[in-house]
């Protein structure tokens, strides 16, 4: 560990990235509002879209992480990959907030309906779940060896529960003929929206990132602190 | 394997008897999964929802709510014996100890989803009879499902400080798929479907708890063992 | 005749709000923790 850089260092880093990504969020915003086209049939409404799908990448990769690195733990028992693991849970729930509150008021006006049990709102609030009961158990035990075995366990089963969850949404879709919901066509997108939906896919990945580098930095500097307590 | 599996029918055998003995588990799980009956006859408008209709979900909910109480009471009366400890000590492989667990637990829930079913009938004025068979095949499928899972995360839950809390959370995303499933099946054997429409549920209902069983019984090592 | 997009801009302006809050919020949760290192 002599080669680790000081968990301030890490915060630090971790704080940069994310004011960079803050920042290319409001590009984001400038981009989307100022110069993509509105979408003739669905309105301004529609542009909820670039904020929407991804933070859904970013919740899913973050809820990825966690269970390739639970995974890995269970395999290499290295206290890194647990903290990972504990960092992205949490950047994952802020994401997954992001992504079940603008879903909501993207579908009221695009599909006239709050809410639908399609796949993709669905597996989000699976995954949503899923996360929230990880951190709960995190909080709730205390050794840490323990708490970190556990963590894992729960992280490979989430993992494995949403190929599940996705196979009885798409079962029930096909044996259930689905109420006609007002679903917008979809067309190819024109390139100008591709642009900014990639370019916020970018910003949103970047934003993942600098929050678990800062969250696992400051992890990081409470288990020194930790340590340093118990060791006078 | 002759020998993991005797060790596992054991096990089970041992808890089943301290169960017997005690009842503390079943009793609260009969009383609860009555209790929640009830309270749904009242909780719906008899004159625009059909009993029938309603029917299997209310069966499943309430199957799904008693196996919690079920398994949290099991392993908590288990702690309160420090049985597991002792068993810990002895060379006994984790995965027979889990299977012995299982299929534990998986009488208890048996049982209790065996006392509410004539219940059930009662209050819901449901006619069974055709169904009956069926319905036991994807009670067994499904109670598979919700224990395996369930057996795994009350080990770890009765090691919190909120267990009763912390069960349900970790737990009921899991439950989900089974009961669906689980719910689709009984409707259509309660309507007199073909098997042809049940069959996609119940291949899934199986695939999980073929994944499910096998996970817990690898992951249950890391809960238990320091 | 050009087609008329319904006007639905309320809606855009609070997902991008609530969006931006949620983000901007935690960002300025793990500031706060990092000042205490």
């Amino acid at each position: 560990m002599t080669d680790f850089p000081p968990a301030a260092k890490v915060v630090k880093r971790g704080l940069a990235i994310s004011t960079l990504g803050l920042i290319g969020l409001a590009g984001v915003f400038v981009l989307a509002l100022g110069f993509t086209p509105v979408e003739a049939r669905q309105g301004l409404a529609q542009k909820i879209f670039y904020l929407h799908v991804p933070s859904a990448w970013s919740a899913l990769l973050a809820f990825s992480l966690v269970g390739i690195t639970s995974a890995l733990y269970l395999w290499l028992k290295d206290p890194r990959l647990d903290r990972f693991a504990a960092a992205s849970a949490e950047v994952g729930v802020v994401f997954a907030a992001v992504m079940l509150t603008t879903g909501p008021i993207w579908a009221k006006p695009i599909w006239g309906t709050w809410w639908t049990w399609d796949a993709r709102l669905t597996l989000t609030l699976f995954v949503f779940f899923l996360f929230l009961g990880y951190l709960a158990l995190r909080a709730a035990v205390h050794d840490a060896a323990e708490r970190a075995r556990f963590s894992a366990v729960v992280g490979i089963l989430g993992m494995l529960l949403v190929p599940f969850v996705h196979l009885s949404v798409y079962l029930f879709r096909t044996l259930h003929p689905q109420p006609i919901v007002l679903k917008p066509s979809a067309p190819s997108l024109p390139t100008s929206m591709l642009t900014t939906l990639l370019v916020s896919t970018v910003v949103f990945t970047l934003l993942y990132v600098g929050f678990v580098t800062t969250r696992y930095g400051l992890t990081l500097a409470d288990e020194v602190r930790e340590d340093a307590r118990n060791a006078d | 394997m002759p020998d993991s599996i005797r060790l596992a029918l054991a096990i089970a055998g041992k808890d089943i008897r301290a169960e017997l003995r005690s009842r503390t588990a079943l009793q609260s799980a009969l009383v609860f999964a009555a209790l929640v009956l009830v309270v749904f006859n009242f909780a719906r408008d008899p004159t625009s929802l059909a009993a029938v209709d309603l029917a299997p979900s209310v069966l499943w909910v309430t199957f799904a709510l008693a196996a919690m109480v079920a398994l949290n009471r099991a392993f908590t009366v288990e702690r309160e014996n420090s049985a597991l400890d002792a068993l810990l000590l002895a060379p006994v492989p984790r995965e027979a100890l889990f299977a012995g667990k299982l299929l534990a637990n998986l009488a208890f829930v048996g049982t209790v989803e065996l006392v509410t079913l004539p219940l059930f009938v009662l209050f819901f004025n449901v006619s069974l009879g055709h169904a009956l068979p069926g319905l036991i095949g994807v009670s067994v499928l499904a109670t598979i499902g919700f224990v395996a899972v369930g057996t795994i995360f009350s080990a770890m839950a009765v090691r919190t400080r909120f267990a009763e809390l912390m069960l349900p959370v970790l737990l009921l995303p899991f439950m989900v798929p089974p009961l669906i499933a689980a719910v689709q099946v009984t409707s259509r054997l309660l309507s007199n479907r073909p098997l042809s429409e049940m069959w996609g549920w119940l291949r899934l209902l199986a695939l999980y708890d073929v994944v499910f069983v096998t996970l817990c019984m690898m992951a249950f090592t890391a809960v238990v063992d320091e | 005749m050009p087609i008329e997009p319904p006007s639905n801009g309320q809606y855009l302006l609070a997902a991008y709000l609530i969006g931006s809050a949620i983000l901007l919020g935690y960002f300025l949760s793990l500031w706060l923790k990092s000042r205490k290192i």
